[in-house]
């Protein structure tokens, strides 16, 4: 029979993929770049964030409520909350911003330049991952720094032991509140990563669909210079898009924060360098030109590898499970060869255009 | 940081092994317009050959040659304990204690069966590799530009995972490693002898990217890169042009692939483990240094992997701890090692985006091709 936590880790690691994938497109919509740095992003903000969080759990001295956990655990309470609730909200806001601002960086001061200097996509491809390398180095400088050292030490200590931050292998996963609900314990960033997922398609949808600023994303896409000439500020337009798609990698950042045992903890590289491809996955095999479509495709990714595989493992008997990414990989290899615009082409209405008068016996 | 002997054979081998590699990206990237981000695995050919094939061919010739009688306590204890017959049964299952038993007892002692073994592992890389290469050949009929790259990217990490976990290919300790025959045991001082043959080999391989370079064949590549259409027109096949390209880089660098896995002073590869054949070392290195150099142009990779291979790369990369000390992170509180990693990519990264913006041509931009001057009479005929 399927067990719940694997239904409920396939969940949030597909809706993790998939606001992800959608970060990955919308700034291939705007740049013609894949942007390899895109999941370092996240990475960036999860780092600040929690840098934040045990910084604020020294400042104030918050303990850790042993008495409470152990009551959770054995059922007899139905939520552990272990820090303040405003902490959570607050580090949500900064992760999103962080996120934002590292993408905004690399666009204004990396992609722009070159793409100004008349360098082609694969020249800007290459630049992104150029960047990635440089996060990454930050990242290795930071997470030694003595100053965060010292305040994981001592963030160790308040909570006595309790919580393991130290920055070259991140586990602050008993800081994730938990639930229990009809007997199945549920956490927090499962829950914010489903939420975050929704949300974000809806909010896309809506800004692309309902805002002025959505028909000047569309429209400097569609056609920059055309959109230039009637007034549309393409270049701060880009830019607020690659803050979109970095402040919702941001999002994902917070959720790398609390994830053992759902990925692996963090360090400077990881989650990113193994997560990066089926994130690219994700954005293409739901089509690298539509938005709903990535939204689709990593979700789908997603779940290939941590409910599909674990499926097909258990109903075949084979060892499947540490092969999990090679089943995306072939659905990346099958999208690009046979639906290279992904599955959101197969939907599009030019599509669906075509097969009604086919239908018809109208012809193409 | 004295120069001493081995970290003089480590650069050397360091280096010939990424002009190699390079030039091999060169072919198909620069030359042919094929962004291949999958090259790590073309490399990872090199070392699979050596560490499976070549370990099992080594063993099967020891097994042949050594009596059961004088196999050591600790092979036969093993043999009893994991329950296989052979040595050859025994490179995956007891991979250390086999072989050790083969590189120390056979292969130190059999210069010419260590040369056939070397020169079967390059051969059959070489074939595998272009094999590889002609199989990833064929999604570039379909896709172009960064599509191609991604699929490349993908294929090439789906295959490192397939690899990895396979116990065929890198038995049960993937993450461990297997040991590679050590086919250069039997001169007495391999670390110099690898270092040499591997500088003679890159050497080789250059004279042979000038030659395509400034051939029929390096033309056509380059005029397909600049323009298909034109290419097509002219009646050419850029089918056949590109698959060429890749079968050519492909084997090449599965060459580098078995030079670096036989040589035993390069960093942690007296064992072969398939997560040293990562994107990032023979994907994205040989892309920046590439991009450094110039694309298409042989004489400017070859100067900037040597420069920064040796001066940069190969110390970082060996040296870590002492660039760390030398540079005093300790004092001001960093942990060495990580400092060192993030040295790494910190280069690299600045490396790439440095010379993308102020110097996309590279470093030597490419240059033209050299061609046969026309006949002296007919010049003057035309002047007159």
């Amino acid at each position: 029979m399927v067990d719940p936590q694997t239904v409920i880790q396939a969940l949030y690691y597909a809706s993790l993929i998939s606001i992800l994938s959608v970060g990955v497109t919308l700034s291939y919509m705007t740049t013609r770049v894949f942007n390899f740095a895109h999941v370092r992003f996240a990475m960036v903000a999860g780092y600040v964030t929690a840098a934040l969080i045990v910084y604020l759990i020294v400042k104030l001295q918050i303990p850790f409520d042993k008495k409470a956990y152990m009551a959770f655990a054995r059922g007899e309470l139905t939520s552990f909350v272990p820090l303040p609730t405003w902490i959570y909200a607050l580090s949500l806001v900064v992760a999103a911003l962080i996120g934002g601002a590292v993408a905004v960086l690399q666009y204004v001061a990396i992609l722009k330049p070159l793409e100004r200097r008349g360098a082609g996509g694969l020249t800007l491809m290459i630049s992104t991952l150029g960047f990635d390398f440089i996060l990454v180095a930050i990242l290795f400088i930071f997470a030694t720094l003595p100053a965060i050292r010292r305040l994981s030490v001592e963030a160790r200590n308040t909570m006595s032991r309790a919580i393991s931050p130290d920055f070259t292998s991140l586990k602050l996963d008993t800081l994730d509140p938990r639930f229990l609900v009809g007997g199945v314990e549920l956490r927090l960033s499962v829950i914010l990563s489903i939420l975050f997922a929704v949300a974000t398609t809806l909010g896309l949808w809506l800004l692309l669909r309902k805002t002025k600023l959505g028909v000047m994303m569309r429209s400097s896409i569609e056609n920059p210079s055309l959109a230039l000439v009637l007034g549309i500020n393409v270049d701060r337009v880009f830019a607020i898009t690659w803050f979109i798609a970095g402040a919702i990698a941001g999002l994902a950042g917070y959720l790398f924060i609390f994830a053992a045992k759902l990925l692996k903890p963090m360090t400077p590289t990881t989650p990113s360098d193994e997560i990066i491809v089926s994130v690219f996955a994700g954005s293409i095999v739901g089509g690298i030109n539509s938005v709903a479509g990535s939204i689709g495709g990593g979700f789908l990714i997603g779940l290939i590898e941590k409910f599909f595989v674990p499926m097909l493992q258990s109903a075949t008997g084979l060892d499947l499970i540490k092969y999990d990414k090679v089943f995306s990989m072939m659905a990346v290899g099958l999208t690009l060869l046979f639906i290279p615009e992904g599955l959101a082409s197969l939907l599009s209405p030019e599509r669906r255009a075509k097969l009604r008068l086919l239908r018809r016996g109208g012809g193409g | 940081m004295v120069l001493n002997e081995t970290l003089v054979a480590q650069m050397l081998a360091f280096v010939g092994i990424y002009i190699i590699v390079t030039l091999a990206l060169n072919i198909k990237a620069g030359h042919t317009g094929i962004p291949d981000f999958g090259h790590a695995m073309f490399f990872a050919v090199g070392g699979i050959v050596v560490g499976n094939l070549v370990a099992h061919l080594a063993a099967m010739l020891a097994a042949a040659a050594i009596p059961r009688s004088e196999y050591p306590p600790e092979i036969l204890e093993a043999m009893k304990e994991k329950g296989f017959n052979s040595l050859v049964e025994g490179v995956l299952v007891e991979n250390i204690k086999v072989m050790t038993f083969i590189n120390d007892y056979y292969l130190a002692h059999k210069p010419l069966v260590s040369i056939a073994l070397l020169v079967f592992a390059i051969l059959t890389a070489m074939v595998l590799g272009g094999l590889l290469g002609w199989i990833a050949s064929l999604p570039a009929l379909r896709l172009r530009g960064e599509y191609l790259a991604i699929l490349l990217l993908t294929t090439s990490e789906g295959l490192r995972i397939l690899m990895t976990y396979t116990k065929q290919v890198m038995g049960d300790t993937p993450t461990v490693g297997l040991v590679v025959p050590a086919l250069f045991r039997w001169t007495g001082n391999e670390g110099i002898v690898a270092a040499v043959f591997t500088i003679a080999v890159a050497i080789g391989v250059y004279v042979l990217m000038e030659r395509i370079h400034n051939s029929p064949a390096g033309r056509l590549f380059r005029a397909v890169r600049d323009d298909e259409d034109a290419a097509k027109a002219l009646g050419k096949d850029v089918v056949v042009v590109r698959r060429d390209a890749m079968i050519v880089g492909s084997s090449l660098a599965a060459l580098a692939g078995v030079l670096y896995s036989v040589n035993p002073t390069m960093g942690g590869s007296a064992v072969a483990a398939a997560s040293i054949y990562n994107r990032v070392f023979w994907t994205f290195w040989p892309w920046a240094l590439m991009m450094l150099g110039g694309m298409a142009s042989n004489r400017g990779i070859a100067i900037a992997t040597a420069i920064v291979g040796a001066s940069i790369v190969g110390p970082i990369r060996l040296y870590k701890d002492k660039i760390a000390a030398i540079l005093g992170v300790e004092k001001i509180g960093l942990n060495p090692d990580y400092f060192a990693n993030a040295l790494e990519y910190l280069l690299i990264g600045l490396l790439i985006i440095l010379v993308l913006a102020f110097r996309p041509q590279g470093v030597i931009p490419e240059p033209p091709s050299r061609t046969v001057p026309p006949p002296v009479e007919s010049s003057e005929k035309r002047r007159g």
